[in-house]
């Protein structure tokens, strides 16, 4: 029994690294591809020709439907194309709302909203990997600007915060959110070597954080004149704030929650 | 092996999913600006052709100056057949076709060439004044002053 289990996950570990690899070999092939397609404008007749071989045996109006949505997406990525403009700004607001679900996670957890419905170390590994997906995501949202030609950032302005041409103070705080998130996803990963009190009390920049990103988004977002991004960053803020007061609410020091504790025992114990 | 596998409730599989759902989401959005910002851009090219000012139409007032009438009021040309020259059949005789050539030889007389006037000579050049050649230069005095570098002398061009 045992022996026949050890092999079932062995074979899935098989698998997995098998994926995996293939994943990540095809990863690493479209990136080095897309990379000299950036870099060769020439190289969009190669293009074309992917497309020709990959749509020969579409139907024709599927073929219409693709070449106007690649169209619109300004596909292929060529140094002169809005592709990668659209590119950030679908990152950054995929990001943002990545790190909001990670914060409020976090208040719902600490508040115990969900007690009862989801398993604790479920929500823990939940409220885990949220941010990290939404740092990576902020990566690339702020990678991508490298290859557009709209407004023309460069490394030093994307990485030195206030260092950007174009509104510098709201990007700067864009930047300053990033960093802060980046350094709570590592501490998490040195909680050990933090120390519990040490780790809680950085713990709580995340709140600094989190208004950073929704200042960030809110001043600087290109879409932010839009009305349904308003309500958007409206309603995230006032879900987060309106968690943030229950949590204040719902909060107990833990002298008074060991006090609790030994009362409700020696009730018990009176009771019998 | 038990504790580990209740410390971490999320399996690879549900963090990949979780990551291509975000992957979808950020393409999704890529899609959905980019089609925001084509219409957007249609938008403005729809109100920038509404907004260019057109002139008022023009209507025709009556000038101070004589003009062509319109077409409408002309009256119609009459066209009157032109006389053409009566045809020769090619079977007709020779006789007939001399006594027409001397008919047509009478009807243009020319009129006689008056004699031809005597062309204008041109009149005669005065005469000049005898050529008389300048006086020849007189010869150059050789320079008195001895000293200084001496033999300096121009010699021209």
């Amino acid at each position: 029994m045992l022996s026949r289990k050890t092999e079932t996950s062995d074979n899935n570990k098989q698998l997995l690294l098998l994926i995996s690899g293939v994943g990540g070999s095809f990863l690493l092939i479209l990136f080095f591809f897309l990379a000299s397609v950036i870099m060769n404008e020439g190289n969009a007749k190669l293009i074309n020709l992917a497309w020709q071989e990959f749509s020969g045996n579409m139907p024709h109006s599927v073929q219409i439907i693709l070449a106007e949505q690649a169209r619109a997406m300004s596909i292929p990525l060529l140094s002169g194309s809005h592709a990668f403009w659209y590119i950030a700004r679908a990152g950054g607001i995929l990001s943002y709302f990545l790190l909001w679900l990670a914060t409020c996670w976090g208040i719902m957890m600490s508040s115990k909203v969900i007690k009862g419905y989801l398993n604790f170390a479920t929500a823990y590994a939940l409220h885990e990997f949220l941010p990290v997906l939404g740092v990576i995501f902020a990566t690339l949202h702020a990678m991508v600007l490298l290859g557009d030609t709209f407004i023309g950032f460069n490394l030093q302005q994307i990485l030195i915060p206030f260092k950007s041409s174009y509104k510098p103070l709201w990007t700067g705080l864009g930047s300053l959110a990033f960093y802060l998130f980046l350094a709570l996803v590592l501490s998490s990963y040195l909680r050990k070597q933090l120390g519990q009190k040490s780790w809680r009390l950085f713990h709580y920049t995340s709140y600094l954080a989190f208004l950073l990103a929704l200042v960030h988004g809110l001043m600087s977002g290109t879409d932010s004149h839009a009305l349904a991004m308003r309500t958007f960053y409206l309603a995230t803020g006032c879900v987060t704030l309106f968690l943030l007061y229950y949590r204040v609410l719902a909060y107990t020091p833990k002298s008074n929650r060991n006090r609790l504790t030994r009362s409700n025992k020696r009730g018990s114990q009176i009771n019998r | 092996m038990s504790r580990q596998k209740k410390k971490n409730k999320i399996s690879r599989m549900d963090k990949l999913t979780i990551g291509a759902f975000s992957m979808l989401g950020l393409i999704g959005g890529w899609n959905f600006i980019g089609n925001m910002e084509n219409s957007n851009s249609a938008k403005t090219m729809d109100i920038d052709e509404v907004a260019t000012p057109t002139p008022p139409p023009v209507r025709p007032t009556p000038t101070p100056w004589p003009t062509i009438p319109p077409l409408k009021q002309n009256s119609r040309l009459e066209i009157k057949a032109l006389p053409t020259l009566a045809g020769v059949s090619p079977e007709s005789d020779t006789d007939s076709i001399d006594q027409i050539a001397g008919d047509s030889a009478k009807s243009f007389e020319l009129p006689a060439i008056s004699s031809a006037a005597a062309i204008p000579t041109l009149a005669p050049l005065p005469a000049l004044p005898e050529y008389v050649p300048p006086p020849p230069p007189p010869p150059s005095q050789p320079s008195s002053n001895n000293g200084g570098g001496g033999g300096n002398r121009s010699t021209g061009s």
